[in-house]
Formats: structure tokens, C-alpha cells, sequence
């Protein structure tokens, strides 16, 4: 104790792309390696200690991410991406894969082509006037508002019923409080947020939209009543792992403002290579012999 | 009896310092535009450093720095409890960044 990472045990072509090319040339960690090395830090001679202390001892409320589908996402039965909202296309982190830049890269080159062919056979369409002042009403809300609560409190309000009823200890009676109280803070908290200048109402509007993930993580929660170790999800009430009538996705949709919770199968996009090829005529090959 | 002025201020947001404009800094605000988090604002003054309005905001992910053209008018500046430790296999011997 603690952990380190060994990196003078490694090969040196090894060290040189774990430390200066995955880590080194990522755009967020490079000001890591640059600020290590600059401090005299040296991959060949020293070992790095685990952020954590100990590997895979990470805060008791946090789910892996690494695994597909353990942080859930949009399910698209449509080829083209589209979700059930028409018109709208699903890619990269919010689909429930692993969130690389090569899911992104490639997703979002699939889902922007198919949106483009799209937007191109609809035309503009007609702006709803009332769908604009009920959206403009609801995002420009905060900035009537002089005093209540700011953004970092409906934050850090959210962040803590998560902590308490939807973290390590998962049960059904916890996350029936866990609603309760993000209900209460829905109808009570959300019409006192103030928003003073524009970077609190962007970050406002960032925590408005915490509050409706942190319940649908809940609703989702509810709706599974078996633990798994591939979605690293543990309930008390339903200690047993895999159980297999459970071996499938749920889905979570809102319909006239009340939950509704469908399910797909595993597999249910069926044979990649077939379906791919089917619904790609017009793009199937583009790249042969380049 | 000489009497004390006490003043008393808002609390100051912490860490309140994720990066250090030296004075090379031209002001040409490029490290505004490229936060993604709008950790600053321009300074009023042309030609003057921004200002770190929101310093407990920052995700410490560099953008700022390597966006800046001038070498050192920028620096970065890790928090205390987020500066991590190595240890020297041969010598056994712990620094911290």
C-alpha cells in the first residue's frame, strides 16, 4: 500500500504508449503527463501511485461505466438512429456502449449522414410558435427569479438523495424515497432556481437536467427487480445475480407525463453485417480499394 | 487606545486558482473562448489578463493552456488535494506533483 502503477516495469515501447501516447496525447490528460514530467517525473525510473489509493476502490455510489449498457443510454430499434422522437438522432456517449472516441468517431459519422438524409427529404417544416414559448418559459424561468436557490444547491440536492437511495445500498423501499424527494425538489426547489447572469443559467439548465436523469435512474432502478454483475447493479431485495428471465434491456419513456417501462431483448439488432448491408444500399462499399 | 478597522468579506471560492497569468499575457482572450466550462471572463481593460470568474468550476482539463500562443502566460496550477504522488523504484524515495 499503496498501489502503484509500475510503469518501469514495463517494456519501454509499452511505457511509451500507456504514458506518452494514450495518456499524453488524449486532449484531457495531456496537461497530466506534461505536469508530471515537468515536476520530475520520469516513466523509466518511477512508479505512480493509484489516484485512488487501491485499485478498483472507487466511491461506494458509483456504477462501473466500462461496462456496455451499465450506464444505460438511447436504445434505437431504427437503423437509421433515429429514436422515438421523430426527428431526432441518437449517437456517441448517448447510446449504452463504451464512451471512446472511436464509438463517437463512427456513430456519430453514422447517425450524422442518416440525420442529413433525413432533414433533406422533410424540408424545414413548420415552427410551432406554442412548442417556442413554452420552451423558451421553461429555459428562461431561473433568470426571473433574484433570490431562492442557485445551481449549485439544486446540485449538490440532487448529487445527495442519489448518495442516500440510489447508491450502495439499492432497495425498493429506498428508491420509492429517493422519487419522493426528487419530487420535492421538482415542485418545491426548481420554480426558486436563480439564475443572476448567463453562465448560471447555462449551468442551471445543466442541473435541471441532472434532476430528470437522477429520476430516471431511479425509475430505471425501480423497474429492475434482479441484481447483475455485467450492469454492476445490486439490489438488496434482489440479491441474485443474472437471474436469466432478466437477461434483456428495459426501456424508460414518458407518455402524457407518466413513466412507461418497455423491454427489448439482447441482440435484438439481429445480424449486424446483414442489417447494416440492408439498410445502407447508397453506402455500402464506398470505401472498397481506397 | 488606537483602535482596529476589521473587515469582514464574502467567503473566497476554493481551489481559487486553476491557472496563473503571468505577465506575458496579452489579453487576446483565446483561453476564454476554448473553456468549456466558462471558467473566465475578459478583462475589462484591453490588453489584461482575464478574469478567473468561476475558479471552482474548472475540470482542470488544460484546454486554456495549450490554446495560448505565448509560452508563459499561462500556467497551470493543480489544487493541493489533486497534485498525486510517484515513487522512485530504486530508491524508494515519494515526490508529489
Amino acid at each position: 500500500m499503496p498501489f502503484y502503477g509500475d510503469f518501469p516495469a514495463m517494456p519501454d515501447v509499452e511505457r511509451r504508449i500507456t504514458w506518452g501516447l494514450m495518456i499524453g496525447e488524449e486532449a484531457i490528460t495531456r496537461i497530466i503527463v506534461d505536469t508530471y514530467n515537468a515536476a520530475g517525473f520520469d516513466p523509466a525510473k518511477d512508479q505512480l501511485q493509484n489516484y485512488q489509493l487501491i485499485e478498483g476502490r472507487s466511491l461506494p455510489q458509483w456504477r462501473s461505466v466500462d461496462g456496455a449498457g451499465a450506464r444505460g443510454g438511447i436504445l434505437t430499434d431504427d437503423w437509421n438512429m433515429k429514436t422515438t422522437l421523430d426527428g431526432l438522432y441518437a449517437t456517441g456517449d448517448q447510446l449504452p456502449a463504451s464512451g471512446d472516441h472511436n464509438l463517437a468517431a463512427t456513430t456519430g459519422r453514422y447517425s450524422g449522414r442518416k440525420a442529413a438524409d433525413y432533414a433533406r427529404q422533410i424540408g424545414p417544416g413548420a415552427v410551432s410558435k406554442e412548442q417556442v414559448a413554452v420552451e423558451k418559459a421553461r429555459v428562461y424561468a431561473p433568470i426571473n427569479n433574484s433570490e431562492g436557490i442557485d445551481w449549485k444547491e439544486l446540485h449538490f440536492g440532487v448529487s445527495k438523495a442519489m448518495q442516500f437511495f440510489c447508491s450502495e445500498y439499492k432497495t425498493e423501499s429506498l428508491f420509492n424515497e429517493g422519487l419522493d424527494t426528487l419530487q420535492e425538489i421538482e415542485e418545491k426547489y426548481v420554480p426558486r432556481l436563480f439564475a443572476l447572469d448567463p453562465h448560471q443559467l447555462m449551468c442551471s439548465l445543466e442541473s435541471l437536467s441532472a434532476l430528470a436523469c437522477a429520476q430516471m435512474i431511479i425509475q430505471a432502478s425501480l423497474a429492475r427487480p434482479a441484481s447483475s454483475r455485467y450492469l454492476d447493479f445490486h439490489r438488496i431485495d434482489y440479491p441474485q445475480l443474472d437471474p436469466l428471465e432478466w437477461n434483456k434491456f428495459l426501456t424508460l419513456k414518458l407518455e402524457n407525463g407518466k413513466v412507461k417501462i418497455g423491454e427489448r431483448p439482447l441482440g435484438y439488432w439481429g445480424n449486424m453485417k446483414d442489417n447494416y448491408e440492408a439498410h445502407n444500399k447508397d453506402y455500402t462499399g464506398v470505401y472498397e480499394g481506397k | 487606545m488606537a483602535k482596529d478597522r476589521v473587515y469582514a468579506l464574502p467567503n473566497v471560492t476554493t481551489p481559487s486558482r486553476p491557472v496563473i497569468f503571468t505577465d506575458k499575457c496579452k489579453g487576446c482572450n483565446l483561453c476564454v473562448e476554448v473553456c468549456p466550462v466558462d471558467v473566465y471572463i475578459p478583462h475589462p481593460e484591453k490588453g489584461k489578463a482575464p478574469i478567473i470568474l468561476h475558479p471552482d468550476e474548472c475540470w482542470y482539463c488544460g484546454s486554456c493552456v495549450y490554446a495560448c500562443n505565448i509560452p508563459g502566460a499561462i500556467e497551470f496550477n493543480w489544487p493541493l488535494q489533486q497534485r498525486g504522488y510517484w515513487k522512485n523504484k530504486a530508491t524508494g524515495k515519494v515526490s508529489r506533483a
